[in-house]
């Protein structure tokens, strides 16, 4: 009997050191503390969580932080910039490794962000200009992206056309959009703004979807819509569809997903042409960029990630129906070549 | 067994706040740091002010449904006086202020002089005044540098001394925002537990026809209540501006809902079963407490409304499903 039971219990004792070892064991050939010496928690702290490409980036994000042993907290009120404001400093007093900034406004979180370098704690920022030296900021070239979309519009069209501008001032991605937009109206007098509007009120696609149908109503030389965020473009072409115009009139957009795909490739869909990037390798590169700068290894300030350019022409043709056939088709969208080191491991299923 | 039922309604509350504060520190001891308590007082300051102020219409048996859009237009208000107008902060506040008195007097009177249902009044002006906070920057948020209607640039900002209201700390530690709610609260419960004019307050609440055949001018109450309302509404708006060091389009959203739970969660404070100023005020803080202990205890943050809701139906069901009913 007392032999039976010295056995169960160096069993039992086993398995907890070897499991033990396991979550101790750390990356092959990582710095410091990624070699297995701490335990990493990361706060993932976000202004918008709304819509495909959030989830994707937080998707990304969560896989990346998985493959680094990283536990990622994340912390995210729907557009309330004052708690956005709060959770930094409810992960500062948390005594996290490192704070993720996604999106925000740059007035509201400059001193956050300040009071957590003060703090000891690296930041890294997504499309928030944080204004700090000590921030790197990961951005998509997003002048690139608007640029993408509209020279499309413009080929379409030939250079005439009457656009619907949907987009909101004030949300640093849409504002760096909006200078391409600035400079191809200047450097085509025939692309013509007639009508700007939009919001971020819930449901986005919905509630800027009522504002376009009413725009149509009241301006119907209009056939060409930018908008350059998919969930706004989302609402143009329900507002289209609901309003019969889908054949009518052309969306030009920013950012792409599976729901966009699906709608892109039906054969009567006003959605021409979208410029994007992958949400989930931001998110990947999001979390490689706070790994490299707790392992005090330096990070470039500026993280430009390229974007490219799909139309529904080319969907179609190719035949491609969601982001897993499209990431597959073009590996170059797929995964993003930044802050990559031979100890950081790669995602095998294709995410990112 | 009636002794016992009557001291859980009245301490019940109390002791789950009170035994939730030492479980969390428990589980995690930089729970009880004073950065962390004061940084639970800041998440909640801007509804807690709210719920002070709606606290005084439910007295009078009114609801203040327009608190919400008052602080959110207050914030609109007060970023177009810096950044448009270029105008001293005082201004801001002032005008502010000002517009939260005209609110609660328009809602007074609506409610007092057309006779309209005090919910259907409320609800009417916050729809108003949602509509009217888009119109002066054409829906746009309000910030320096930002592109008027007209083509120019507004060339205001926000006042260093504005922002140190929202952004500033004393001692380094405490954050101003907490200090205004601090007083307050102070003078909010000095107000309805030890003034004659707060007793009338609930009097009102309780039977307005006693009261009014007892020689008191009903109204003139009413419309008092509908005002403060508005006047702290406008305070909390005021400070919104100034930690968010934006006018921003967005703000003021779940306000409104947040600040009627903490007042109605309230009602279960020491078993009072009324709105009152104490309630209000530790109903907002142990909504914040829990939050932040569960986050540190990784709570998905998208359960933090479940979270919020279940303690309202508890603390409603403990209020008034325990005690003998009064017939």
């Amino acid at each position: 009997m007392k032999r039976k039971f010295l056995v169960v219990c160096s069993i039992i004792l086993g398995l907890f050191f070897s499991t033990n070892s396991l979550l101790a064991g750390g990356l092959k050939g990582a710095p410091p503390p990624f070699d297995g010496s701490k335990k990493i928690h990361v706060a993932l702290i976000r202004q918008m969580t709304e819509g495909e490409f959030m989830q994707t980036f937080r998707a990304g994000a969560q896989v990346q932080a998985n493959l680094l042993g990283i536990k990622l907290t994340v912390f995210g009120k729907s557009m309330d910039n004052q708690a956005e404001a709060n959770f930094v400093y409810q992960a500062i007093n948390m005594k996290v490794d490192g704070i993720i900034i996604d999106h925000g406004l740059s007035e509201t979180m400059m001193k956050p962000a300040a009071d957590a370098i003060k703090a000891g704690i690296p930041v890294v920022a997504f499309d928030v200009d944080l204004k700090n030296p000590q921030i790197p900021q990961i951005a998509q070239d997003d002048e690139l992206l608007g640029m993408l979309a509209l020279k499309q519009l413009v080929k379409d069209f030939n250079g005439k056309a009457n656009v619907g501008y949907v987009s909101i001032a004030g949300i640093l991605p849409l504002d760096k959009r909006d200078r391409s937009w600035q400079k191809i109206k200047k450097e085509y007098p025939g692309i013509k703004e007639i009508v700007k509007t939009g919001t971020l009120e819930s449901p986005i696609a919905a509630k800027n979807a009522d504002q376009v149908k009413a725009v149509l109503l009241a301006h119907p030389e209009i056939n060409a819509f930018f908008a350059p965020y998919d969930e706004l473009g989302k609402g143009v072409v329900q507002a289209l569809r609901e309003s019969g115009k889908q054949n009518k009139v052309k969306v030009y957009t920013a950012d792409i997903s599976t729901q966009d795909i699906r709608e892109m490739i039906k054969p009567d869909s006003p959605w021409a042409a979208t410029a994007a990037t992958n949400p989930a390798s931001i998110g990947a590169v999001s979390v490689r960029a706070i790994a490299l700068k707790i392992a005090h290894i330096k990070v470039p300030h500026n993280i430009l990630i390229p974007p490219m350019l799909f139309t529904a022409k080319e969907l179609r043709a190719m035949k491609i129906k969601n982001m897993k056939q499209l990431r597959k088709k073009f590996p170059k969208f797929n995964s993003v070549d930044l802050l990559n080191y031979p100890w950081i491991p790669v995602d095998k299923k294709g995410l990112f | 067994m009636e002794k016992y039922i009557t001291f859980a309604i009245k301490y019940g509350f109390l002791i789950v706040m009170a035994g939730s504060f030492l479980g969390f520190g428990l589980l995690e001891p930089s729970f009880w740091s004073w950065t962390n308590m004061f940084s639970i007082l800041l998440g909640v300051t801007i509804v807690g002010i709210l719920a002070l102020g709606v606290t005084f219409t439910l007295i009078v048996d009114g609801f203040d449904l327009s608190i919400g859009a008052t602080a959110a237009i207050c914030v609109m208000i007060s970023s177009y006086v810096m950044v448009v107008l270029d105008l001293n902060y005082i201004y801001a506040i002032l005008i502010s202020i000002l517009l939260g008195i005209t609110i609660g007097l328009i809602n007074g009177l609506l409610i007092v002089k057309a006779k309209i249902p005090d919910l259907l009044a409320t609800l009417g002006m916050m729809f108003l005044i949602q509509g009217l906070q888009l119109i002066p920057s054409a829906g746009m948020s309000i910030g320096t540098g930002m592109i008027l209607p007209d083509g120019t640039e507004a060339e205001g900002e926000f006042a260093k001394e504005f922002l140190f209201l929202g952004q500033g700390r004393l001692f380094n530690m405490i954050p101003i925002p907490v200090i205004v709610f601090a007083l307050l609260a102070i003078i909010t419960y000095f107000v309805l537990q030890y003034t004659k004019w707060g007793r009338i307050l609930y009097a009102i609440g309780g039977n307005k026809k006693a009261v009014k055949l007892a020689g008191v001018n009903v109204e003139r109450y009413k419309i008092a209540a509908y005002v403060i309302s508005g006047t702290i509404s406008s305070i909390a708006g005021i400070l919104l501006a100034a930690i968010i060091g934006r006018g921003d389009v967005t703000s003021g959203g779940g306000l409104l809902l947040d600040a009627v739970a903490a007042a109605l969660i309230g009602y279960a404070v020491l078993g009072v079963k009324k709105p009152n100023a104490l309630g209000s005020v530790v109903g907002v803080i142990f909504i914040g407490m829990l939050l932040n202990g569960l986050t540190m205890l990784s709570l998905p943050y998208y359960t933090q409304d479940f979270i919020k809701g279940l303690v309202l139906v508890c603390a409603l069901i403990f209020t008034f499903g325990l005690s003998k009913s009064e017939i």
